[in-house]
């Protein structure tokens, strides 16, 4: 079944980053959709005005946040919504997506996606966030797992719980992070494919993918290096199982050379187009 | 304790390494210790501190490259100093974090033994990639550029559907703000 069927198929493409950026335009029959860091473009002025046009005239954009802090139970800062949508309306995406964390408490800016407690105050907090952000964006919102070191105390149900309730109530698609979800079974020590199997995968509306590196005995998703077989075998599983839209290669760190990031974008669309032949 | 009130420690916890550590040190020996004590002792917090401070690191490394060229392996060790005391500011966050490391190592090269050998040096990176940033942070004017409906909707109410847009910082807020003004020619 398909929770988003208005929403169309995007194919295989990669978030954008500026130093790739020439590369993006001579290769562009190989790249079907970009994804766009918000915040990279918030105080964007008039050369980032003209480089989202120049994008917005070549591909899908998808905006993907890192800042709402949906999960903060003080609410959001409506300002920064304010921005997120300007840029929404401005590029005009089949949908956007954030994350399910909270970066934000009192005055402090951590900075960083910091996880939610498996609570249900917590999918409380998360579903009144959309809501007020659902005013402001008349665009679908998708929501990404993150990756802990820690698990927030006072759980009362499962990740894959907790994910499930939050998209029954917020009425949100997933973007599933396939990384994540490795790192933090590798992390936490459980099986990836049986949390995979509880996850409302029918909601699932885009992936992530890229390969991390290890400190110590830690899996770190620093986004920094070519994709490990593991998260491959993710990947192939949920695009057997889920009816996805998109899939973004989400490479930050240790940029390779763009023939490598290509070569990752045509395995995975050779993956998908074999699973459907 | 409440979802708000959890969350509001956390983010301390994560951010002020003083903080974290006394309550780490009242923890022990302690026998009734309370979520923020237990937070504190968690492996996973002080990880997560970690990953926030790595991040900021990354961040000042590449808006201060000659102070991180003077420093060398010394530069993750003293950000790791200044960002267990200084937390992130909301607007332009990681230049303002950059200028703020600047002041605060400025004020450590008298007292820090380390950095008394590479003192002049350091005060000379310093000051330049202060000038550096600060001039870019104090740009008031950020564009203008002639825009048309396509581009701007605002700009279809005009006669021509054509318009000048000057984004502009606002001085105290910090904070980006655009206007859109009717051009005064076609
Ligand atoms: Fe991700």
């Amino acid at each position: 079944m398909d929770r988003e069927p208005n929403i169309p198929r995007l194919g295989v493409g990669v978030g954008f980053r500026t130093p790739f950026k020439s590369e993006l335009f001579l290769n562009r029959s190989e790249v079907d959709f970009l994804e766009i860091t918000v915040d990279h473009f918030l105080d964007r002025g008039a050369e980032g005005d003209d480089e989202l046009r120049l994008l917005a005239d070549h591909f899908t954009l998808i905006p993907h946040g890192l800042d709402l802090s949906l999960g903060s139970a003080e609410g959001l800062n409506e300002s920064y919504l304010d921005r997120v949508a300007d840029i929404v309306e401005k590029v005009k995406p089949p949908y956007w997506s954030e994350h399910i964390a909270f970066t934000r408490a009192d005055d402090i800016e951590m900075g960083h996606l910091s996880p939610l407690p498996f609570t249900h105050r917590a999918i409380d907090a998360i579903s009144e966030n959309v809501e007020i952000a659902r005013r402001v964006i008349d665009v679908p919102l998708i929501l990404e797992n993150i990756t802990y070191t820690m698990q927030m105390p006072g759980a009362e149900m499962t990740e894959a719980e907790f994910l499930n309730r939050i998209v029954d109530s917020t009425g949100c698609g997933l973007l599933l992070d396939v990384t994540n979800l490795y790192t933090n079974s590798v992390n936490h020590g459980f099986d990836a494919n049986a949390m995979l199997s509880a996850l409302p995968l029918e909601a699932i509306v885009q992936l992530h993918f890229v390969g991390g590196r290890w400190d110590g005995d830690t899996l770190i998703d620093s986004h920094s290096s070519a994709t490990p077989p593991e998260v491959w075998d993710l990947l192939t599983e949920v695009l057997d199982r889920a009816p996805v839209k998109g899939v973004i290669l989400e490479r930050d760190e240790n940029l390779p050379p763009f023939g490598e990031i290509l070569d990752e974008l045509r395995r995975a669309r050779t993956i998908w187009q074999e699973l459907e032949s | 304790m409440s979802l708000r009130e959890l969350q509001s420690q956390f983010a301390r916890l994560v951010t002020d390494d003083a903080y974290r550590e006394s309550l780490r040190h009242e923890a022990i020996g302690a026998e009734n210790r309370n979520l923020p004590h237990r937070l504190a002792a968690d492996a996973g917090v002080l990880a997560h501190a970690a990953t926030l401070k790595r991040k900021r690191a990354g961040a000042a490394a590449v808006r201060l490259p000659l102070v991180r060229h003077v420093l060398a392996d010394q530069f993750f060790e003293q950000f790791d100093q200044f960002a267990g005391a200084h937390t992130l500011s909301r607007e332009q966050r990681y230049d303002r974090d950059a200028l703020t490391f600047l002041t605060w190592l400025a004020s450590r090269i008298p007292v820090d033994e380390q950095l008394k050998g590479i003192g002049p040096r350091l005060s000379q990176a310093i000051r330049i990639n202060r000038h550096e940033l600060t001039g870019r942070l104090r740009r008031a004017y950020i564009g203008i550029a002639r825009v048309d409906g396509r581009q701007l909707p605002e700009s279809a109410r005009f006669p021509n559907g054509m318009c000048l847009c000057v984004w502009l910082r606002c001085p105290g807020s910090q904070s980006l703000r655009r206007f859109v003004l009717r051009m005064p020619f076609t």
